[in-house]
């Protein structure tokens, strides 16, 4: 085990690097004086020209390449234009509300998704399934962003249950009220692609020669369903689980903004409309770096989910 | 099989189908189906509510008549779908063709260039090119379709490898046919239905990208109506002009639910095993 895991960690070097080339050309992109982009048409001549001599744009490309990946692999993601402050630092205090919201959002899509797509496939061909697979095409089909302003519409606005907007007032209980709706918009995309996931994992393990002996045996439905063939449809659920956390992590910036949740998307949309490209490059490398980390775990999981999978 | 019975085997592709034409109509036919010009702002008939003759689906808060900026909206929808897909298609074909029939170090170099990108949300990478490029129409597309070009290169790619372990690539190449000739005759024309369904089921969600990038103020720019800046202006007046979010949403749902729904039914027509 601790040598698929070190193996696996070590493949992930190259993606790592892949990644700090890709945040890096992106600010290449820039058409024109990117400082200029940056600061806008009122800054003076001095002003560009220390941020582009702080920036280092002054040398030649490989040279900018050599020294961001450098400092990017020793955790120094530069400075904010605007707030002046270490990009590292503003990650590190926004990274808790995203976390959270990341979690719940996947809590959501397995909490629905696996017993509607185990639903469906043990009732193949009737009308819950018919029901589940209309559902789940919902889910993909409706964008976040509408689920989100009728799901604060109904339950936040109307009903009052849970807060409108923020992310709690830090204790236990506020923290996981303010959690609830902006979980069950990112995670309800989520939810439709695990259940769908699920559906088919489970009509093919429900097909195999040892549910036909557990039922022979004369084991009751429920545990033919759940103990024998949902535990072998497990590793592809847990798989689409693991590549969907980054689709899922893309959404928090759009529930961020609707819920006005301090989060990593919300820095990232500031960073956005406001050209604050160091902020943009370090977030979309650590979002990235998570990416890659949730799918380590997911490979790592693997064999303890399925002995028959060599480590 | 006709026609007539390849849409009766399979209802969705006549529902998608249906769907998609309707909107892409809608689209086409705006300026003489919209009442009223979608930029037009009219002060004096700000937020009034949908149902009269005048304004059918009402108007938002400088005045302008909702249903023509719906219609308008649909053409931006239609264009980056559509546009972004052709973008991502060409470019995965290129790489999928090379990983696939190369193959070795290529194919490695290649996915390793996959991966890398896969490890970006699609929509995040598009933020992230728009921001550089500056936001606009042709950015737009271009972003969409870069940041959905691994996900053609590795359908295409794994269409390719399974297409040239065939045995008349084999022939082909031992009667003298050159790569090319192979490619263009024998490889192309058999991985082009693996092409149509991942094309069709990513143009809605190029279009949910697009409308995503709208609502997040970094789409097309103003004053062009989009679906999705229509939500994101309704989105605070929710509970007094709730018919702003809900014109201008809606559409975008059933839009994405028509491509979505063409393409299941295209790949159970085409591959009757998989579904």
């Amino acid at each position: 085990m601790a040598r698929l895991a070190l193996k696996r960690l070590l493949a992930a070097i190259p993606t790592l690097f892949g990644a700090i080339v890709v945040v890096f050309f992106v600010v290449q992109l820039i058409p024109g004086d990117p400082v200029r982009v940056m600061l806008g048409e009122n800054a003076s001549a001095a002003e560009v020209e220390e941020v582009r001599t702080a920036l280092g744009l002054n040398d030649p490309l490989p040279v900018q390449f050599l020294r961001f990946a450098g400092r990017y692999a020793t955790g120094d993601l530069g400075v904010s234009i605007f707030s002046r402050q270490p990009v590292a630092g503003e990650i590190a205090q926004r990274l808790a509300p995203t976390v959270q919201l990341a979690l719940g959002g996947v809590l959501v899509a397995i909490v629905l998704g696996v017993p509607m797509g185990v639903l469906a496939a043990a009732r193949r061909g009737t009308l819950v399934d018919h029901l589940c697979l209309g559902a789940s095409t919902l889910g993909v089909t409706v964008p976040n962003f509408l689920i989100g302003i009728l799901l604060s519409f109904a339950f936040a606005s109307k009903l009052g249950w849970f807060p409108t907007l923020g992310a709690g007032t830090g204790g236990f209980w506020s923290t996981l009220n303010a959690l609830v709706l902006p979980s069950l918009t990112l995670g309800l995309a989520g939810m439709a692609l695990v259940a769908r996931m699920t559906r088919s994992a489970m009509i093919e393990a429900l097909g195999e020669d040892y549910v036909r002996t557990a039922n022979a045996k004369g084991l009751s439905q429920r545990r033919v369903v759940y103990w024998h063939a949902l535990r072998n449809a497990a590793i592809p659920i847990v798989t689409i689980v693991g590549l969907n956390f980054g689709h899922l992590l893309g959404g928090t910036v759009v529930v961020e903004l609707i819920f006005a949740r301090p989060g990593l998307g919300k820095l990232l949309l500031d960073a956005l409309l406001a050209r604050d490209y160091p902020v943009v490059q370090g977030v979309c490398f650590l979002i990235a770096v998570l990416f890659i980390l949730v799918n380590l775990i997911v490979d790592l999981l693997q064999p303890l989910l399925d002995p028959r999978v060599q480590p | 099989m006709n026609a007539l019975a390849v849409l009766r085997r399979h209802p969705s592709i006549a529902i998608g189908g249906v769907i998609v034409l309707v909107v892409f109509a809608a689209a086409l036919l705006a300026p003489w189906l919209s009442p009223h010009d979608p930029a037009a702002q009219n002060l004096v008939a700000r937020l009034r509510p949908p149902g009269t003759a005048e304004h059918l689906l009402g108007t938002d808060r400088y005045g302008r008549d909702v249903l023509s900026r719906v219609l308008y909206g649909a053409r931006v929808s239609l264009i980056v779908g559509p546009a972004s897909v052709l973008i991502a298609s060409i470019l995965g074909l290129t790489l999928g063709l090379a990983a696939g029939y190369v193959g070795r170090k290529t194919d490695m170099l290649i996915g390793r260039v996959f991966d890398v990108m896969l490890a970006f949300p699609s929509i995040l990478l598009a933020l992230a090119i728009v921001a550089a490029l500056g936001p606009s129409l042709g950015n737009m597309i271009l972003a969409i379709g870069l940041s959905m070009t691994p996900t053609f290169g590795r359908v295409i790619r794994s269409a390719v490898i399974g297409v040239r372990a065939r045995d008349y690539v084999a022939s082909a190449r031992a009667l003298g046919a050159g790569h090319l000739f192979t490619i263009a005759v024998h490889v192309l024309p058999n991985i082009l239905s693996a092409v149509l369904v991942v094309s069709t089921v990513a143009v809605a969600s190029a279009i949910l990208v697009e409308a995503t990038m709208s609502f997040l103020g970094l789409g097309v720019p103003p004053p062009t109506a989009t679906w999705g800046s229509m939500v994101a202006e309704g989105k605070g007046m929710f509970l007094t002009a709730p018919w702003i979010v809900i014109s201008a949403g809606l559409p975008i749902t059933v839009t994405v639910f028509g491509f979505s729904l063409l393409g299941d039914g295209i790949r159970d027509w085409l591959d009757p095993r998989s579904g």
